[in-house]
């Protein structure tokens, strides 16, 4: 059953009123649900014809009446400022010295951050540079790299239009550096003319051994005038996000004081202190930001001369400043007027078409050709969307024009896309030539594009999972497409050397339909022994294994299935130590520390949140979850970042709620995990160690009896 | 990379010019018919749609702009003087409509506007509209045409009309699934 948004919601929506997270949820709702697009067409239509009515002349001899009650001495005194609610700004925009700026940044570049005996340095020389600059490089290891006559020095480059996260990031090599000392070594390199912003990793020949300054890295900044530039500090906050939201939140701010004429910066800033919650905190920055848009406003409004980064920085900032709706309207307008091809005005455009279409598909495929005829592709939204209305309205020649647009804008998403293909009878081919050639570009893919902080080693291991999943997802097309020894040779390859259940059940299938009874059953022993198999599943899978092999016999199938389980999960673990000393406090209000929490045994964490929809949703499972892992030993703890309140403690037992919930004070346990968003869950292991990060809740029984 | 100097003072983009808003202040009668000439639409419009009612509207014109030499002495230049004047305009609507109160209540037949800025092809469109908008409550006019026309916040409509945040919210929304039911 399809759960529709309030109407009010739908109002909010419509007024531009709701905040990112919430207006993003209704979006994709919306994209979907004709019935609420007609509701926010309508009352965005009341909005616009309200807009103009009533623009009535005065009666034309007002202006002598008022003259006249003047000779008479009438005199009024009208309800000014005491009364009227004040937009004006209680600050002035300030400049920062750039000296002062870059101390922030410095703090945040190089600020101490973990235990690492074996810290090496990475020098720059300019350690300001421009664009094009040559610039010199000494590297001094204290660590075990500094045996070898050669190292290399590879760098991640960004230029102004990175996108945010480092999906598809290119990686290189840009230097080989010599020894000119024991652990000493130098070189150099040329920081071409578009990148802004660069970070460095060193490691050695083969790439068997790498410094990354503890996945720090090492970076450099593209100055002008002396300080980053605005697209610089962007850059590395895309970088950031996803690895170090507070890093990402301190770039912001530092971004702030050293460009406080840019709209953008405030909304950026604005935008990572909400995510964090940490506006609410500093009552009188909330105060200014809130007043911040009308400082710009009052200023910008009428100025010919700005740049579309002005003016859609000024309908962001109006937006998350709760900004009145005609100066939202006003930037809006300006920003589809004067910047149509905009990235952030591609993105207006992008919804309205979807939004305005009222779920008329045919007619969303042709508005968004259209727009793509005239602005390329701008913004991700234009693909991502083009491809969503395409495959919903099954139109193969649309669908093949926009996978091969979103390939362009988003490679890193393109075997995800070509397995959709698979469940379309007309493209599965199209879809299986797909995966075979990401199959043949991954097996002939080098090693010179992992990530900075990738060995050699853990990337030849990445690159495996990733072999795997294509094989098994070209088994399972084969199989659809009628060609089953084809499909249970690339599904059992998949099925080597990893934990798939859904390849295990499809080459059970596949056997059974071969009359390989024994290999189908065995295959389907590892479905019974995983935790996230249904109850109902397994109970039949156990009744069947019994039947054909023997009760002696399906129990050691059995045995074998949990044993090579926990071997394939034990194999996926990671091994970091938390700081885990942070302060939390339960649902009664009483603090303590995470780690007293987690004392010596394997635990689940999971971070949640009320106002998050998919939090919400899997409060029954996670329910579940918690019932199981208690029964087996293993704890749960459940972090929100919302402060212990009556309205929390009656929602949670509205729902029945048993698991134990703690308030994240002062960010402290979201900082720890480098967690971001919710629903997200980690697992330890009884000594504190992360051994698995935001995995999904139907694998965290599965992680969690590993470590058993 | 292109140079980006601090915002300009807003005063540099007004519509109203400092010697014009002196002149005013000192009540010379050319420079209030040349504010007439540039808001007295706005002011009008304004009012009318709070008051609905072109007696009242015109009752506040006049007012505003007897009253508007001593009170551009606390207008301070740093916002548009057109926003500011239409906070006046409301804030003395507001007034009138409690005065209102008090008297009579107003009839439809009154709620006519006197001239519709409207394409031909959409003032049916229009005229459904604001029969719909006369026919709210007046609590959930006043909250509509300040949230969706003047572009208040719920939290200032609060302030104005001394009501809570939700109730303005309350209302607005009502208003709008009014509006909706009625031009369906």
């Amino acid at each position: 059953m399809t759960i529709h948004p309030r109407f009010a919601t739908l109002a909010e929506y419509a007024q531009s009123e709701l905040s990112d997270k919430r207006r993003a949820r209704v979006s994709s709702h919306l994209i979907a649900c004709p019935e609420c697009q007609a509701t926010v067409r309508s009352i965005v239509r009341i909005g616009e014809l309200a807009r103009a009515l009533y623009s009535v002349e005065p009666p034309a001899d007002t202006m002598q009446k008022v003259r006249e009650r003047w000779k008479a001495g009438d005199r009024i005194i009208l309800p000014t400022a005491e009364s009227v609610p004040s937009r004006r700004p209680h600050y002035r925009l300030v400049g920062v010295g750039a000296a002062v700026a870059l101390l922030v940044c410095a703090v945040v570049f190089f600020g101490p951050r973990t235990a690492r005996a074996d810290r090496s340095e990475l020098r720059f020389t300019p350690g300001t540079p421009e664009p094009g600059d040559t610039i010199a490089v000494e590297y001094v290891s204290t660590s075990w790299l500094g045996t070898a006559e050669h190292l290399y020095l590879r760098a991640r480059y960004r230029t102004a239009h990175g996108q945010p996260y480092n999906r598809g990031a290119h990686h290189r090599t840009i230097s080989q550096l010599e020894r000119t000392a024991p652990g000493s070594y130098r070189g150099s390199f040329v920081l071409p003319d578009s990148v802004v912003y660069a970070l460095f990793a060193v490691e050695d020949s083969g790439g068997r051994r790498v410094d990354s300054n503890g996945r720090r890295f090492w970076e450099l900044l593209a100055h002008d005038g002396g300080k980053p530039t605005f697209q610089t500090l962007v850059q590395r906050q895309n970088d950031l996000i996803g690895r170090n939201w507070e890093a990402a939140l301190a770039t912001a701010q530092a971004a702030t004081e050293l460009h406080p004429e840019v709209p953008l910066a405030w909304y950026y800033l604005r935008s990572y202190q909400a995510a964090l919650n940490q506006a609410a905190t500093d009552a009188p920055a909330s105060h200014d930001q809130a007043n911040r848009f009308y400082e710009f406003h009052s200023a910008l409004q009428g100025r010919p001369d700005l740049t579309g980064d002005d003016i859609g920085g000024m309908l962001w900032l109006g937006r998350i400043s709760s900004a009145d709706t005609i100066s939202i309207v006003y930037w809006r307008r300006r920003l589809l007027e004067e910047a149509p091809a905009h990235p952030l005005a591609v993105q207006e455009r992008v919804l309205e078409t979807v939004v305005l279409d009222g779920g008329d598909l045919g007619r969303t495929v042709r508005d968004l050709e259209t727009l793509w005829q005239e602005v390329g592709p701008a913004h991700p939204s234009l693909p991502r969307l083009g491809l969503e209305a395409a495959i919903q309205l099954r139109d193969t020649a649309a669908i093949t024009t926009w996978l091969e647009r979103r390939d362009t804008v988003d490679p890193w998403a393109a075997v995800n896309n070509s397995m959709r293909l698979l469940d379309i009878p007309a493209l599965r081919q199209h879809g299986l030539e797909r995966l075979r050639a990401e199959l043949r570009r991954l097996m002939r893919a080098g090693r010179l594009n992992r990530s900075l902080e990738e060995s050699a080693g853990e990337w030849d291991s990445a690159r495996e999972d990733r072999v795997q999943t294509i094989l098994a997802a070209i088994g399972k097309g084969l199989v659809m497409s009628g060609r089953v020894t084809e499909g249970l040779d690339s599904l059992e390859q998949a099925a080597a050397h990893s934990w798939n259940l859904s390849a295990f059940k499809m080459i059970a299938d596949v056997k059974f339909e071969l009359r390989d009874s024994a290999g189908a059953v065995s295959m389907l022993s590892r479905l019974a022994v995983d935790p996230s198999t249904q109850p109902a599943l397994a109970d039949s899978i156990h009744s069947v294994g019994a039947e054909l092999l023997g009760v002696p016999g399906w129990l050691r199938t059995i045995e074998r299935a949990r044993v090579l389980m926990h071997e394939r999960t034990l194999a996926e673990a990671s091994n970091y130590f938390l700081r885990l000393d942070v302060a939390v406090a339960d649902r009664h209000g009483t603090s303590g520390l995470l780690s007293d929490i987690l004392a010596d045994q394997v635990t689940v964490v999971a971070f949640w949140s009320r106002s998050c929809a998919p939090s919400v949703n899997q409060i029954p499972q996670i329910q579940e979850v918690t019932d199981r892992l208690n029964a087996r030993g293993i704890s749960i703890v459940v972090i929100t970042s919302e402060e212990v309140s009556p309205a929390l403690t009656r929602f949670l037992a509205e729902r029945g709620v048993d698991f134990p919930v703690y308030h994240d004070l002062n960010g402290q346990a979201l900082r720890a995990f480098s967690s971001w968003g919710t629903p997200e869950y980690y697992v330890l292991d009884a000594h504190g160690r992360l051994r698995f990060a935001r995995v999904p809740l139907e694998d965290v029984e599965r992680f969690a009896e590993a470590l058993k | 990379m292109r140079e980006k100097g601090l915002p300009q003072l807003p005063v540099e983009n007004l519509l109203v010019s400092r010697g014009l808003l002196r002149r005013a202040r000192a009540s010379e009668p050319d420079a209030l018919d040349a504010l007439f000439q540039m808001f007295g639409k706005v002011v009008y419009s304004t009012a009318y749609r709070i008051l609905l009612n072109p007696a009242d509207a015109d009752d506040v014109l006049q007012d505003v702009f007897l009253g508007l030499p001593q009170a551009t002495g606390k207008y301070d230049a740093r916002g548009s003087f057109e926003g500011w004047l239409r906070r006046v305009t409301v804030n003395t609507a507001l007034m009138k409509l409690r005065s209102r109160r008090t008297r009579s209540q107003v009839s439809l037949e009154d709620c006519r506007p006197m001239g519709l800025a409207t394409a031909p092809d959409q003032i049916e469109e229009r005229l459904a509209l604001e029969n719909a908008i006369a026919a709210l409550s007046e609590d959930q006019r006043i909250v509509f045409v300040l949230k969706q026309i003047e572009g208040y916040s719920h939290e200032e409509i609060g302030r104005l009309l001394s009501i809570s945040q939700l109730a303005s919210r309350s209302r607005y929304h009502r208003a709008i699934k009014r509006l909706r039911e009625q031009l369906a």
